[in-house]
């Protein structure tokens, strides 16, 4: 299980660990506090976006709520930091730009911080192969 | 002498545990207030209503209900864990002597 200060350095990293993470705009609030959400967007290759919703709860070490979107962005994003994009989750979340709706989100279980880490690395891995 | 520290260490780790609880809940409380205006529901009602299931016409991807209602839902259930566990923490001693160890850590 990730505690916070973990977690903050995995987000804030991306960049870094993983190549084909072109930029990132993810931020985690509130500060200090074992209950935050993280929302940004993370690009990477071929111009795909990935927008990324979570509500964490780091003393029971589970996300709570979560949402993920995949789509690929009609203009490139080159600028640092990235335009607006709260806007453009917002689209994605509403369909404007997404392929598919989201699964049946509230209902499903939360899942443990460390699975987290493992799933946006696979999430990584597939946008690298694809 | 090092029992006397060691107690006044614990005793100050208790009383900030339960000041940042405070905080988080409160943090919580402020967030759920928003969905409770905006949608004239409280907390609670909203929860157990999604809880058994009767928004499931809601469950339909559609913005800007869909994310309010998956935020909501995960905050509320945070918060009721966070409250069970303000009332464990402070059941473990009374509430006035709480309050007399906030004022002498203060």
């Amino acid at each position: 299980m990730l505690v916070r200060r973990q977690y903050e350095q995995l987000v804030y990293t991306l960049p870094d660990q993983y190549p084909s993470v072109r930029l990132s705009t993810l931020v985690l609030v509130p500060p200090g506090l074992d209950t935050a959400r993280l929302t940004g967007l993370v690009t990477f290759d071929s111009d795909i976006v990935l927008c990324v919703y979570e509500l964490l709860d780091f003393q029971q070490g589970v996300i709570e709520a979560y949402r993920y979107e995949v789509s690929r962005c009609h203009s490139p994003f080159t600028e640092s930091p990235l335009p607006q994009a709260d806007e453009y989750c917002r689209a994605s979340y509403a369909g404007m730009i997404r392929g598919h709706i989201p699964a049946i989100l509230p209902r499903r279980p939360p899942f443990p911080i460390t699975s987290i880490s493992h799933q946006t690395s696979n999430t990584i891995v597939f946008l690298r192969r694809s | 002498v090092n029992g006397s520290k060691l107690a006044t260490v614990q005793i100050k780790e208790r009383v900030m545990e339960l000041q940042r609880l405070i905080r988080e809940i409160h943090w919580i409380e402020w967030q759920l207030r928003t969905f409770e205006d905006k949608y004239g529901v409280l907390s609670r009602d909203f929860y157990e209503a999604m809880e058994s299931g009767q928004l499931s016409e809601f469950d339909d991807g559609e913005e800007p209900h869909f994310h309010d209602f998956l935020e909501w839902h995960g905050l509320y259930k945070t918060w009721l864990k966070r409250e069970q566990l303000y009332r464990e923490t402070l059941s473990q001693q009374s509430l006035p002597e709480q309050l007399h160890r906030a004022l002498v850590a203060a």
